[in-house]
């Protein structure tokens, strides 16, 4: 699917005409200045959930790509963010469940080496792999909330909103995760390195 | 190193969190997106979307048609045996005309009952795909209608279950390469469907997946693939050739039946327009439902605001869904552009019955 590489070199000033299809208003640049502002954001967003990043690169690549067709969304910057989160959550969602299956053959295949490597990894390193080790053990729901609260600052009625379910399952689902997650970040949770 | 921010947990969380991914710096892909997102609106994959005239009416036409075939097997009752092609119900629309490639590969696939696919050289087919989609009671099954390239009708049900919905607001949990292929042995509703997995990695049910989504996903197999065959054959999950004793955790060592289908669809399911389709002048949606009263409201938004309204009425309600029509909807009044078209099921105010549940497509007046 990817040809005319570097065709598309304009930079993301105004460029009236380049999609004349919608009564002139340009689908493009709107979506140029959303990637500006939340690509980096969703992509670590993502990472929270699928633990991996060309993973997580490629479904906020799908989400933007996905919102780009949406241009009821895209007229309005806060619609489009509210529709880019969704759907990177969304597809996070999906993507680990194709990827638990892959995941479980190769643990079959070898042994998980879930040890750290002779080359002792800074403190720091391993703070970040034991949090994001951590936020897998959580079941989808409850690391979904976390994510959203703990790292995108949403409220619980924007959290909601995001996963389709009640204020109250948001409550119970960070409770319990958060929880859970100090629990598995005993030794992580007063190191400040 | 004792630090007293522990007394405030949700802060040292959030630290925690965005410190993980402080690191991460992916890859800029603004160009990638741009390539796609030019190519996407005449992308082989869905081509007909953004096409003018003729085609976008060939197609429709060819799905409607496909659409009554799958509503008069959704109307059979799930233990008599409904021969495909032949409605034993009265009040059904003459429509019964299927498209040649409907009627006509079901008894391919039942010629073949051992091995694998046909030497039949692939075609277009449309097919019922199911999918999961959220609802206010946990995931459910919408249904599609998915165009792929298949040897036979069966081969397609298992092609579309492992390709991603045309509406995003659904999935699938099949990754491509989850199923080696399926069979028909027998025919009609006394037939077995046999469908292959490539490997025993989706025996149990992966932590982080609900029962129910498991439970929903084995049954979005079985409609998926009932729906091709056009009959409601027991579908039998096999590994090696052999029955497997459970899929994502949910016990298969007997062919399974369909699960009513108020306990696994979602209660509104949206067929015409299709996900991106372009209208103009007057168009009639469709669908089925299962909607108090069998009242199926419906709403035509730009954004949030509501721009059309009204409600269509199902051939029936209760027990299972119905087919549903609109009547024509006028949409001249509107201003070209993108809309949403949805329908519901009807919310009782005494919140007896079924919660309202919400399908919806992205349409294009023009």
């Amino acid at each position: 699917m990817g040809r005319v590489p570097g065709a598309q070199m304009t930079p993301p000033s105004e460029v009236p005409d380049r999609s004349p299809d919608r009564a002139g208003w340009d689908a493009d640049t709107a979506l140029e200045r959303l990637y500006a502002a939340h690509w980096r954001r969703l992509v670590r967003l993502s990472v929270l959930l699928v633990h991996d990043v060309g993973t997580a690169e490629e479904i906020v690549q799908d989400a933007f790509v996905a919102v780009h067709a949406r241009s009821s969304k895209l007229r309005d910057p806060d619609l489009a963010l509210a529709y880019l989160r969704q759907a990177v959550v969304n597809r996070s969602r999906s993507a680990l469940r194709h990827r638990a299956v892959v995941r479980r053959q190769a643990a079959r295949e070898a042994p998980p080496p879930t040890a750290p490597a002779s080359d002792e990894p800074s403190l720091a390193a391993a703070r970040r792999e034991a949090v994001l080790r951590a936020l897998r053990e959580l079941p989808i729901r409850q690391r979904e909330v976390l994510a959203l609260r703990y790292y995108l600052d949403l409220s619980e009625a924007e959290i909601a909103e995001t996963l389709g379910i009640s204020r109250g399952a948001v409550k119970s689902h960070a409770s319990r995760g958060s929880a859970t997650l100090r629990t598995l970040l005993d030794v992580h949770w007063e190191d400040r390195s | 190193m004792t630090d007293p921010r522990h007394s405030d947990p949700d802060a040292r969380l959030a630290e925690l969190l965005s410190d993980a991914v402080s690191d991460v710096e992916p890859r800029d892909s603004l160009d990638t997106i741009r390539d796609r997102t030019k190519v996407t609106r005449m992308s082989s994959r869905r081509p007909w979307i953004y096409a003018v005239g003729g085609a976008v009416v060939a197609t429709a036409a060819v799905v409607t048609a496909i659409a009554f075939a799958g509503d008069r097997l959704g109307l059979a009752s799930t233990d008599e045996p409904a021969p495909a092609g032949q409605s034993s119900r009265g009040s059904e629309p003459s429509r019964a005309a299927d498209p040649s490639e409907s009627t006509d590969s079901a008894p391919d696939a039942s010629d073949a009952p051992s091995d694998a696919p046909s030497e039949t050289p692939a075609q277009s087919r449309t097919v019922a795909a199911y999918y999961l989609g959220d609802t206010p009671q946990g995931p459910r099954l919408y249904r599609e209608f998915a165009r792929v390239d298949a040897a036979d009708a069966l081969a397609a049900g298992v092609a579309v279950l492992q390709q991603d919905p045309a509406d995003p607001d659904y999935e699938t949990p099949w990754a491509a390469g989850s199923f080696s292929g399926a069979t028909l042995e027998g025919s009609g509703a006394d037939g077995i469907i046999k469908v292959a997995l490539a490997d025993e990695s989706l025996h149990d049910r992966p932590s982080g997946m609900s029962e129910e989504y498991a439970q929903e996903a084995v049954q979005q197999v079985v409609y998926t693939l009932q729906g091709a065959v056009q009959a409601r054959a027991a579908v039998q999950f096999t590994l090696n050739g052999n029955p497997i004793d459970q899929v994502l955790g949910v016990p298969t060592s007997e062919p399974l039946a369909n699960a009513p289908q108020n306990d696994v669809l979602a209660l509104v399911s949206i067929t015409a327009p299709e996900e991106g389709a372009g209208v103009s002048g007057r168009f009639t949606a469709s669908g089925v439902a299962n909607s108090n009263e069998a009242n199926v409201p419906w709403q035509i938004k730009r954004g949030d605001e509501v721009v059309l309204s009204g409600f269509s009425t199902a051939e029936g309600w209760i027990d299972k869904l119905y087919p549903w029509q609109s009547e024509p909807i006028d949409v001249s009044g509107l201003a070209s552009g993108e809309y949403t078209f949805v329908a519901m099921t009807d919310d009782p105010s005494g919140g007896e019955g079924f919660g309202p549940m919400v399908d919806t497509r992205t349409i294009a007046v023009r």
